[in-house]
């Protein structure tokens, strides 16, 4: 979604909508993380998990507050790229 | 001499045109949330694997839906008339609570679906559009004759075939989808579970309640049975294509980054990969009009089960002064939709729930219909021949299958979850 918007290949109100939904999904699993008991030694990758799903949630929503600008779309989508490399070698590791 | 011959040469193009009208209709009708829901859900999940069972679904609507066809166009009774008559009353109760229940289930499902693609278009609040599509969709079957509604959502839905350019587009591997296309099986149930949910939602009752009642609305006659048969196949075929068109699209953007789409937004995205903003707004035109006729459907489905049953006047040709109870039962249908989905319940939630449950019921009127359409008695010449037997009895034994496993299924993987 973040590469059609720095492409100019998608529609605002849309990139709005499902990006709010997109958002609230990741910050939803932030919270569920936070919130359920786990063993000691899980904390750190759970940690690593809840920053990630807020970062993911707050770069979303970054971008849905001015979608038409593709500069910030472009960075935004560089780190989202790097941040689902991390979580891919978080869920590896587990 | 001349004349006569321009007069056969003039009703064969118009059979022509009435019979391509009506394929077009139900290539644009095919295609529910249901479909949208669980084929992308499929592909993004499982790749072209779970393939396969879109044909065995569509084969099974095209017995079911050509059957109940032919018996409305020779009988002039709809598919709910015959299951009264052939299972008596308390089964027919049964099946009518059931069928009304989930009618429901999936009109809501629908109207929300509607009111979210109307909500990706403006970016309007969701219960203002929920309200939209309620009202928009009463005044539509209000003014707008049978006909008309069948032409209007059938036709706008074939934007959905951007799905079929994109499938083509994104350059899959076809050995890979035609492979795809031979039944195979992973052992774990969420696999099941899509197999059940991909042959589930091309089997749903409501379609074929709406097909039966259609053929009287239309007033078929005999003559017109080659009509229902083409309609049948190559419209539920066709409309079939979109929805391997649905699963290779969703294979080739969500499989990779491993994206599990829970939401109809995520699968218009599939259109936007291949063509941009152009794609994306002829996936949600395509959507919009796909799930509001289905609406349609729906209501008139719970309608048409709810006056057969009761022997009451039913039909969109008559004036609503003229069927006042069937007029008010689809009117209250919609109501009743609109409460459910202002709620706030999930309509992708509700469309999962919907399609299991209607596999679930779907014996209860597949049985009678078949029993009907192959008694030679009832039906004299134009009972089932040796193919639609053996294909009857066939889908008969899939669809119990498939519904006894689907509720464990729908436990065990938390609603496709797990």
């Amino acid at each position: 979604m973040a590469d059609d918007l720095a492409r100019g290949r998608t529609k605002t109100t849309y990139f709005r909508v499902h990006g709010a939904e997109l958002s609230a999904q990741a910050q939803h699993e932030a919270q569920k993380l936070n919130d359920d008991p786990v063993a000691p030694e899980l904390k750190p990758p759970i940690q690593a998990a809840i920053t990630l799903a807020s970062d993911i949630g707050g770069a979303i929503d970054e971008m849905r507050v001015s979608p038409q600008d593709r500069q910030q779309a472009r960075e935004d989508q560089a780190k989202l790229h790097q941040w689902a490399v991390k979580a891919r070698a978080l869920a590896e590791s587990l | 001499m001349g004349r006569k011959g321009q007069s056969v040469g003039g009703i064969a193009v118009k059979k022509f045109f009435q019979i391509a009208l009506g394929i077009i209709a139900a290539i644009g009708g095919f295609v529910d949330i249901g479909e949208l829901v669980f084929n992308t859900q499929a592909g993004a999940d499982f790749r072209y694997t779970l393939l396969w069972a879109v044909p065995v679904g569509v084969i099974g609507i095209v017995v079911f839906a050509e059957m109940t066809g032919r018996i409305a166009t020779v009988s002039g009774r709809p598919i709910f008339d015959v299951v009264r008559m052939r299972m008596g009353l308390n089964v027919a109760l049964v099946t009518l609570v059931a069928s009304l229940l989930i009618n429901l289930i999936t009109l809501a499902a629908e109207v929300g679906g509607a009111a979210i693609v109307l909500q990706l278009l403006f970016d309007l609040n969701v219960s203002t559009l929920i309200l939209l599509t309620v009202v928009a969709l009463i005044l539509i079957v209000y003014f707008v004759p049978f006909g008309g509604i069948e032409r209007i959502f059938g036709y706008l839905g074939c934007a959905l075939l951007v799905y079929v350019a994109a499938a083509i587009h994104l350059k899959p591997n076809w050995h890979q989808v035609a492979s795809g296309l031979l039944p195979s099986w992973h052992s774990s149930a969420l696999y099941a579970y899509f197999v059940v949910g991909v042959i589930g939602a091309a089997l749903v009752p409501y379609e074929v309640y709406f097909y039966s009642s259609g053929a009287i609305e239309d007033r078929w006659k005999i003559s017109d049975l080659n009509l229902n048969r083409a309609n049948a196949i190559l419209g539920f075929t066709l409309g079939g294509i979109l929805s391997i068109a649905l699963i290779v699209v969703a294979a080739e953007v969500f499989f990779g980054p491993q994206v599990h789409p829970g939401y109809l937004g995520t699968t218009a995205l599939g259109a936007q990969r291949a063509y941009g903003e152009a794609g994306l707004l002829l996936a949600l035109l395509g959507m919009l009009f796909a799930v509001g006729g289905a609406a349609v459907e729906c209501a008139f489905s719970g309608a048409y089960t709810l006056a057969q049953f009761a022997g009451w006047e039913w039909g969109k040709y008559r004036r609503p002064r003229d069927a006042p109870r069937f007029t008010l039962a689809w009117l209250i249908f919609f109501a009743l939709a609109f409460v459910v989905v202002e709620t706030g319940v999930d309509p992708v939630l509700l469309t999962e729930y919907a399609v299991i449950l209607s596999v679930v019921a779907l014996p209860l009127t597949y049985l009678p219909a078949l029993l009907i359409a192959r008694d030679k008695t009832f039906m004299g010449d134009h009972a089932n021949g040796i193919l639609a037997n053996v294909l009857g009895w066939l889908y008969f034994v899939i669809i119990l299958v498939v519904s006894v496993a689907a509720i464990p299924l729908l436990l065990v993987t938390d609603g496709g979850s797990v």
